[in-house]
């Protein structure tokens, strides 16, 4: 018997990879991403890969920075190719040259800084911002768009809802509180259209990415949101039904955040 | 790559090695068709890097194969696609006789529950041509189905408590169900260690609104026809041999108290975790042992859950008859719309099952995986003992569903489990964006298939072409022998949430 043969399957150089269904990314956006990808040394593989995928994912080059960023980024590929495949454990397999995946944020819903991203049964929310604090608020607004157009709804000042939310990590927080949100939508339908976290208590200091995982312990009320809502009531008649978000996960989930950017990806059960 | 071999045109196996901690194979059950969005899933995985994406499905079914106690092998089967920590379509059975064994409520789904219930009726198609728009309308005004909607039967907080507890006992004392029902459905529609104390108070909370609703996603309630039958004497046992009898299949879970009760066992166990000293790859593979407070706890509150889907999919028989009924100026009992089978394709549950020669207890884990019983075996309803335990496989909306039964080499092979439906090939988000809404709508249409929903986004997520093939995953079935097939059935009728 034959092990399957995967690198039979057809390839294709990795600069070819173009898609004109691709919309237009943010101005310094992709810039900013893949440069500090390649600084990151900690995540400077897997970075690197996703910001070569961005690059090469992108229309037209015809913006001067960005060819700066190409060359910039071929020299990366360069330096992946020489190091080998990035962390993908003991089955290393070749380019994934024929697979268009997206760049990150270039989905990003109306002026809201959110998308969906690909998943095979349920959906992954991405939600980004200046601050670890906007990017919270809007994973939470991400998750309310997908049930229901956001754009449908109205702010109804007597329904302001407040949300508390804790936990012992900064990865249980954000499952914590986006578990409260949609505990407040299963049971009183509220929507919120716009949310404001009014405190966001954190035990860590907000330097490395990922090392919150473990520096939780010990003060019970370290991790600490409290949040504010303005929306109303979903009613069936008025607005449009969107897919039931039926659980959050913990699955693939990833909180980075550098100085002036955060990002947040959850993935949700439907 | 060099872990995975093929073993036959329909399985393949990873050897131990290609996760760390690997204590058996995992085996995959994919056809050649099939086999592509597989390993399409891998490369996705290995381009990402560590930024962003997620787990593919063999991968985590070698995580799977890392956890403490595991039997025999992890097995996946032809619609397995990524889950969280446990792939959708992923079989584990945990040695009870072990201290070390685990549960993980990663492995039953968040959907605790979520299953298929067919109910036959003696219309044939000529019989409802005419009024199949009213039968969707009818349908779609007593089934409340898509995002906020709430149930229509009545129900306190008292209700919900004894209804937690007692299942389907509960709908046949209220007048929900036939005392004939519980026959044919597993486990008699109640698992009996329910505690409904072990449920928190927020699962109940969300559960009480939502009492008889269809739920949204890939749920639906569909009026299908017999398209063809592949063994006529199963069929008849089931009393729907004849081609272009009317059926209704219905597919929905435990709601949003399933989901709750998920997530607060995950939250829990994750705490347990660091205090016994288990590790496990992923983060969403929370377990604990299965002798631990913990474990016991959610294993209670799961079958709390369970027996809330099994009253919610009575509920929902008892309004699908009524609809009937009054559509066709009879009565249910006339018209014998009696339940062929019920079956559950997210739980875990506790089985006897031959390994090695001797006979184990285990904890058999199946999400996205039905259990597929052989003739003779005693779980299983008297009047299907000879041709085996009926299983339910819906397909997507507007594709064919399939009714199989279990075999003997399904129950040493896979312990007695098979596919649950079509598995997903492309992801949500991808079908919104690409698919249009009102070309899927057409095509349904051109087939003759009445449709309602509440939801029009979901119509392009939940199109079929999002979906694997139904009819690949139960021919990889039955080539590979552990199910066989049985009916065929075509739908009519569709509404979905």
């Amino acid at each position: 018997m034959q092990p399957a043969d995967f690198t039979a399957l057809p390839q294709r150089p990795l600069r070819e990879r173009r898609s004109s269904k691709r919309a237009k990314l943010d101005d310094g956006e992709p810039a900013a991403v893949a440069a500090s990808g390649g600084g990151d040394a900690a995540a400077a593989e897997g970075q690197a890969a996703a910001g070569a995928d961005q690059q090469q994912a992108q229309g037209e080059p015809q913006m001067q920075d960005q060819q700066d960023v190409q060359q910039q980024l071929e020299k990366q590929e360069q330096q992946l190719a020489e190091q080998g495949e990035p962390a993908a454990g003991a089955d290393a397999t070749p380019q994934a040259a024929q697979l268009d995946l997206p760049a990150y944020r270039s989905a990003a819903v109306g002026d809201y800084k959110f998308e969906y991203l690909d998943h095979t049964a349920d959906v992954q929310l991405h939600a980004w911002g200046e601050t670890l604090r906007e990017a919270f608020e809007n994973v939470a607004l991400c998750m309310f768009n997908y049930m229901t157009p956001l754009k449908g709804i109205s702010l109804d000042a007597a329904q302001t809802r407040r949300y508390e939310a804790e936990g012992h990590d900064l990865q249980s927080l954000l499952f914590n509180f986006l578990d409260e949100v949609l505990f407040a939508f299963s049971t009183e339908f509220f929507v919120a259209k716009r949310l404001r976290i009014t405190r966001f208590a954190r035990a860590d200091q907000p330097a490395a990415p990922g090392a919150a995982k473990g520096a939780g312990e010990g003060d019970e009320g370290g991790w600490r949101i409290e949040a504010e809502g303005e929306g109303e009531r979903f009613d069936r008649a008025r607005h449009a039904c969107g897919t039931e978000v039926k659980a959050i996960t913990y699955s693939a989930m990833q909180i980075n955040e550098k100085p002036g950017d955060a990002e947040v990806f959850v993935i949700v059960d439907i | 790559m060099a872990y995975i071999e093929q073993l036959s045109p329909y399985h393949y196996r990873v050897k131990p090695g290609f996760v760390p901690g690997m204590a058996v194979p995992g085996v995959f059950y994919v056809n050649d068709r099939l086999k592509g969005l597989l390993f399409e899933e891998l490369q996705a995985f290995c381009a990402r890097g560590a930024h962003g994406g997620f787990l593919p499905a063999v991968k985590q079914i070698s995580n799977v194969a890392a956890l403490p106690g595991i039997v025999k092998k992890s097995i996946a089967l032809p619609d397995v696609h990524s889950g969280y920590g446990f792939a959708i379509g992923n079989v584990a059975a945990f040695d009870m006789a072990d201290p070390q064994a685990v549960v993980s409520p990663g492995g039953v789904g968040f959907d605790i529950n979520c299953g298929v219930r067919l109910i036959r009726t003696n219309l044939t198609e000529a019989d409802i041509t005419d009024v199949r728009e009213q039968l969707a309308q009818a349908l779609f005004d007593h089934i409340p189905v898509g995002v906020g909607s709430q149930g229509i039967i009545p129900t306190t907080a008292k209700d919900l408590e004894e209804a937690l507890e007692m299942g389907m006992d509960w709908s046949l004392r209220e007048g929900y169900s036939w005392a004939e029902d519980k026959e044919h459905c597993e486990e008699y529609g109640r698992m009996l260690n329910a505690d409904p104390s072990k449920v928190s108070a927020r699962a109940k909370k969300r559960g009480l609104p939502q009492m008889g609703t269809l739920g949204a996603g890939n749920h639906y309630a569909e009026i299908q026809v017999v398209d063809e039958v592949f063994d006529r004497v199963a069929a008849r046992k089931m009393g729907i041999d004849q081609v272009g009898q009317v059926c209704i299949m219905i597919h929905s879970g435990s709601r949003g108290l399933g989901h709750q009760v998920a997530t607060d066992a995950l939250v829990a166990m994750e705490k347990a975790m660091a205090r016994d000293g288990i590790l496990t790859n992923d983060r969403q593979l929370a377990c604990a042992r299965i002798n631990s407070q913990e474990g016991q706890d959610y294993l209670t509150a799961m079958a709390c859950a369970a027996n809330y889907a099994w009253v919610n999919r009575s509920s929902m028989t008892f309004l699908c008859r009524q609809a009937f009924a009054k559509l066709f100026n009879s009565t249910p009992d006339d018209l014998d719309m009696h339940v062929v089978y019920d079956v559950s394709h997210n739980i875990a549950k506790v089985e006897e099952h031959m390994v090695g020669g001797q006979l184990k207890t285990l904890l058999v884990h199946r999400k996205g995986s039905t259990r597929a019983f052989p003739p003779h075996h005693p779980l299983i309803p008297v009047d299907y003992q000879l041709t085996g335990q009926p299983v339910l496989i819906g397909g997507t909306m507007g594709t064919c569903s399939y009714v199989l039964t279990g075999t003997e080499k399904g129950m040493e092979e896979t312990f007695g489990s098979t596919c649950h439906g079509a598995g997903r090939a492309r992801s949500r988000n991808n079908s919104r964006n690409k698919l249009d809404y009102q070309q899927v709508l057409d095509v349904l249409k051109t087939k003759g298939i009445a449709i309602r929903v509440a939801s029009p986004k979901l119509v392009m997520e939940e199109a079929p072409e999002s979906y694997k093939d139904v009819s690949e995953v139960v021919d990889t079935c039955h080539a590979a022998g552990i199910s066989k097939k049985t009916v065929k059935l075509r739908p009519v009728a569709v509404v979905k949430g």
